[in-house]
């Protein structure tokens, strides 16, 4: 295997043993301009912005979109809520549901068996639960005394009649795992309502698939009745075909109509500018989630190769160390063992990485990029390292600083599992 | 397709009450006085558009509104055009809606304040949705006042870019159709060649608008009637149910 390979496939990895995990929530009281970030396998981008009646109002008021995102690199849930402006507070409505569906997605979907009708019948339950449950009135103000009657009874008749409703759109990806439990990775979509999901496949990524979805507002969850007007609708596939997804709320619908696939990042600016200066200027979410460079770095980092200065053993404690590479805020590391696609990974700041080995023996690929300032990984530098039984000692060895080669280490390396979670 | 702008911050719809406080507006209607059915039925739609208006507890301006009472003379109830969050405070502070019954009956002069008002404000919401005049009388003018029909026709040649200005009116009689409607539902509406039992219900009629495609689309058709397309907005208010069915369809501008 050449050692300085740049795009070796490292896609086939134990996904859930070594990856940082990551939240993503954009707040809904103030604008968030058009923003990339690499997530692991995931490229994701997104962008909101509250209606001109909102932003020039009173400006501490809160949009009615929520748009939260999780993922460790490997799995990725989103969820984008417009929440019901005629409803009672549905601002609160949007982030609720937002924060509970992700948890779902996150810890309860994986558990469910991969029938459609199952998954659709499990989410309506969990829907109408958290109606019943007492978490989001808490969470919903009193209607406040010094308000004039009339408003008064208006919002007391919202409250008792609608409760706080929102529409959403939520989904689960894996990427494809040939040596985990789905080698073909997964795609899961549902969704209430107008905030629409479009999946477009390679090959074919100028037209969205077809979901057989219905994009109308008057599905709905409602924090008094649950689901309104029928149960959720759900979309299943694999991954390994996706090419992007984009999820938008409905204020943002005339522009993805407009746009062609892949807008950079100043037709989205300028479309959103538009849709503001228009008079039926409404809340905007949009989020693209890019998996066509999953296991591959995107170009134009402006980040150099790392070049691998040293690589040693002292006892069971395998070390590498590396030149800086200018302009890297970070570097993102694997240490891999080809035989059976186990590995480790962590993201590393400084310039080198110690990590302990233990019983076994084989060949295995470290693989390091730098990570830019904003989250792109730079070209990869990679070295090959193998070991034989009757090799295995104790004995230091040390690389040129120029060197690439393969080099060989005396060393006895075992399985190793470790799981951190970036708490933001 | 006209009359598709919608009410927004941006672009408040102007809604105009025109109500006849004449004498026999305290007849009864049902187990009220016909004043008393046009109070409620006001309040109701200033409820309703308010309701339109809230996001979270904050009320957005979508809605602009005049609110002209007459008998011999014009009572401006709100001193002129008003956004609707300064109409709340206008209720709140005076309390629940109270017209005084006045004498005569001189739609005229309450037309030709409207149009005085309207006239005033096109330069200004030519992107806003069309205006509205929802009118509510229960008998013919005084002979010795104007004709209203041509100053009404005046009015409906007014317009902006989402249409020409609408003219609603709510008759308070029971002679108006030959037919009563039994089902709401099926009732198609007044129609041009629909037989009409009063000279002054045809005079109405020629003083209405006809209902704009969207509202059809989007008022009637939701609530399961099926208006016809030459249907014109004027309804038989003989009940308060029906006045305030016509003083809510006013409101929903699109």
């Amino acid at each position: 295997m050449d050692p300085t390979a740049e795009n070796a496939d490292l896609c086939s990895m134990s996904i859930e043993n070594a990856l940082v995990e990551k939240e993503l929530t954009l707040a809904q009281g103030t604008e968030t301009d058009v923003t990339s970030e690499r997530h692991g396998h995931f490229l994701i981008r997104y962008l909101y912005a509250r209606a001109h009646e909102t932003r020039t109002g009173n400006p501490a008021e809160k949009g009615q979109d929520y748009i939260t995102v999780r993922d460790n690199g490997s799995r990725l849930v989103f969820a984008v809520c417009d929440g019901v402006s005629g409803s009672f507070f549905g601002d609160i409505a949007a982030k609720y549901l937002g924060e509970h569906l992700i948890d779902w997605l996150w810890d309860v979907f994986p558990t469910i068996e991969s029938e459609e009708k199952q998954i659709q019948e499990r989410l309506a339950e969990y829907l109408d639960l958290l109606a019943k449950s007492p978490g989001l009135s808490i969470q919903l103000p009193e209607v406040p005394a010094d308000q004039p009657e009339m408003v008064k009874r208006v919002l007391e008749k919202k409250r008792n009649d609608a409760g706080s409703e929102t529409t959403f759109s939520c989904g689960s990806i894996y990427i494809p795992d040939s040596r985990g439990a789905v080698p073909q990775g997964k795609l899961f979509c549902a969704w209430m309502g107008n905030t629409e999901i479009q999946v477009f496949k390679l090959g074919k990524d100028d037209q969205p698939e077809d979901l057989g979805a219905t994009w109308d507002d008057k599905y709905r969850w409602s924090s008094k009745h649950g689901a309104l007007n029928g149960p959720p609708k759900v979309y299943q596939d694999t991954s390994d075909g996706i090419s992007h997804l984009v999820i938008f709320s409905d204020g943002f619908a005339p522009a993805q109509s407009r746009l062609g696939k892949f807008p950079s990042d100043a037709d989205l600016r300028d479309e959103v500018a538009s849709l503001d200066a228009s008079s039926k200027s409404d809340d905007v979410s949009f989020l693209e989630i890019d998996l066509r460079s999953a296991g591959r770095q995107i170009p134009e980092s402006g980040l150099t190769r790392p070049v691998i200065r040293t690589c040693e053993l002292s006892g069971k404690e395998v070390r590498f160390e590396w030149e800086p590479v200018t302009g890297a805020i970070g570097y993102h590391v694997i240490l891999k063992k080809e035989e059976d696609g186990f590995l480790t990974e962590q993201e590393v700041h400084g310039e080198s990485w110690e990590t302990m080995l233990e019983d076994a023996i084989g060949k295995f690929s470290f693989r390091i990029q730098p990570i830019g300032a904003n989250g792109v990984l730079g070209p990869a530098a990679k070295r090959v390292i193998g070991v034989r039984e009757h090799q295995a000692s104790s004995t230091k060895q040390v690389d040129s600083p120029h060197g690439n080669k393969p080099s060989r280490l005396k060393m006895i390396l075992d399985r190793i599992s470790y799981r951190s979670r970036n708490d933001k | 397709m006209d009359y598709t702008i919608e009410a927004t911050t941006k672009t408040p719809a102007l809604l105009i009450f025109l109500i006849d406080v004449s004498a026999s507006m305290d007849l009864p209607l049902g187990s009220k006085s016909r004043l008393e059915a046009a109070e409620e039925a006001v309040t109701a739609t200033i409820q309703e558009l308010l309701s339109m208006c809230m996001k979270g507890g904050t009320i957005k301006p979508r809605y602009r509104l005049a609110m002209l009472a007459y008998s011999d003379s014009v009572d401006d109830g709100l001193g002129g055009i008003q956004p609707i969050d300064t109409v709340v405070q206008l209720f709140n502070q005076r309390g629940p809606l109270r017209l005084k019954v006045g004498r005569g009956t001189n739609p005229a002069a309450a037309f030709a304040e409207a149009e005085r008002l309207i006239r005033a404000e096109l330069p200004k919401i030519q992107e806003h949705p069309a205006p509205v005049i929802c009118h509510l009388t229960d008998g013919k003018y005084d002979k010795r006042y104007q004709d209203p029909e041509p100053i009404a026709q005046e009015i409906m040649s007014l317009g902006v870019q989402d249409g020409k200005v609408l003219i609603e009116n709510i008759f308070i009689s029971d002679n108006i159709l030959a037919e009563p409607i039994r089902d709401l539902k099926r009732w198609q509406g007044i129609r041009p060649d629909t037989q009409l039992l009063s000279d002054y219900a045809v005079k109405l009629r020629n003083m209405s608008s006809r209902f704009p495609e969207s509202y059809i689309t989007n008022v009637f058709e939701k609530a399961g009637i099926q208006l016809a397309p030459d249907a014109r907005m004027l309804l038989p208010g003989t009940s308060p149910e029906l006045v305030k069915l016509g003083f809510q369809i006013a409101g929903h501008t699109r």
